[in-house]
């Protein structure tokens, strides 16, 4: 009997000793396939092949675990489960094998990691006219990609300002499940002088008179919202 | 209890340090030398004089022994109550795994090999105190 302590200290009893009861031997088996150590991307499909036997009879099924888990079992050989739709994370992966008189055997663990998807996004570059509406903010992939039917959630967003000016277009609120490790590549949100064209109103006054007030009217585009017009129109002689 | 002669034995005798000290065994616990300071006494000497002789001498006689790589592991294993070391006629049986760390260090894993050193049974845990008990139907 061995127990193993979380930094890897071991210690081994010496064993008991049992006389006579069944005769029957266990089987043995052992995790062929994946090896110690290896390393899948998500959303993974890992193949997980065992080899079983029995010296003194047939092997019945093995079953094949992730922890304490089953995920699977086989009844014939060549022994092999296909694990699907595996997320991100660290596992430890068994097999334990049932003969024909009952009896068991685990074989040793073997852990696989299974490594979320690199996927990289940039943001569309957008502008808009000083007091419209903002576009919609859109995305592209530029590497990675997704797998069967994930999608992005949620959408992205831009620094706040509604004066003519650049700002950044950031991650947001998109995301992906934890298969994934964004990467986001901002992108800039640039909002545009308005064009307003405006024309001197005519004027006349008689010779010696007082000067009338100078006025235009706008006769292109709008002002937004309490904007208002600064400075003063002089006059010339045409 | 597992001793290096560095601590006072307590209620269970199961084994003796023989060698040890950090990575590399450089420690001859049961023999430091003889020196004629201490009237070429060993290690195991002084622990005879202070009363450890029946216990060791006890633990010797039943096999009841574990190596270890941690001196604070404190291990028992039985079956059908007899501790490690014991034999045993064919039946039912159950066994008992009880271990703890007086540092409290964390066990994650316990393993029970058959005498073909299979795995008969094994257990993922998180735990600085192992109580595991487990029915073996066939062996």
């Amino acid at each position: 009997m061995k127990v193993r302590q979380a930094d890897g200290d071991e210690a081994i009893s010496s064993p008991i000793w049992i006389s006579g009861g069944s005769s029957n031997q266990h089987p043995v088996c052992s995790i062929t396939t994946p090896s110690n150590g290896s390393t899948f991307s998500a959303p993974a499909i890992i193949t997980i092949g065992a080899n079983a036997s029995d010296s003194d009879g047939s092997v019945t099924k093995v079953e094949f675990y992730q922890g304490s888990t089953k995920i699977g079992e086989d009844i014939s050989a060549p022994y092999s489960i296909s694990w699907s739709g595996v997320s991100a994370g660290n596992y430890s992966l068994t097999v334990r094998a049932t003969d024909n008189a009952g009896s068991t055997a685990t074989s040793l663990p073997v852990s696989v990691t299974v490594n979320a998807r690199s996927i990289t996004v940039r943001a569309d570059s957008q502008t808009k006219v000083y007091g419209r509406s903002d576009p919609e903010l859109t995305y592209e992939v530029v590497s990675g990609s997704l797998m069967g039917s994930d999608t992005f959630r949620g959408g992205l967003s831009r620094e706040p300002g509604e004066n003519v000016g650049e700002y950044s277009i950031n991650q947001g609120t998109l995301n992906l499940n934890d298969n994934y490790i964004i990467t986001f590549l901002e992108s800039s949100f640039t909002i545009t002088e308005r064009p307003v064209t405006v024309t001197a109103e005519s004027k006349m006054k008689n010779f010696g008179d007082t000067d009338p007030g100078l006025t235009i009217i706008i006769t292109s585009g709008r002002l937004i919202g309490t904007d208002t017009f600064h400075g003063s129109l002089c006059q010339g002689k045409r | 209890m597992n001793s290096d002669f560095k601590f006072s034995p307590s209620d269970q005798f199961v084994g003796i340090e023989l060698w040890n000290s950090g990575n590399g065994f450089s420690t001859y616990y049961y023999n430091d030398g003889y020196y004629s300071g201490d009237n070429n006494k060993s290690f195991i000497d002084e622990a005879n004089e202070v009363g450890w002789k029946l216990g060791v001498l006890d633990a010797i006689r039943e096999r009841r022994f574990f190596s270890t790589l941690d001196k604070n592991i404190a291990l028992s294993f039985k079956i059908n109550g007899m501790e490690m070391g014991s034999s045993l006629a064919g039946g039912n049986y159950t066994a008992r795994i009880q271990a703890v760390d007086a540092d409290g260090e964390t066990f994650n894993q316990v393993i029970l090999f058959n005498r073909n050193h299979d795995i008969v049974n094994q257990w993922s845990l998180n735990s600085g105190n192992i109580n595991v008990t487990a029915n073996l139907t066939t062996f």
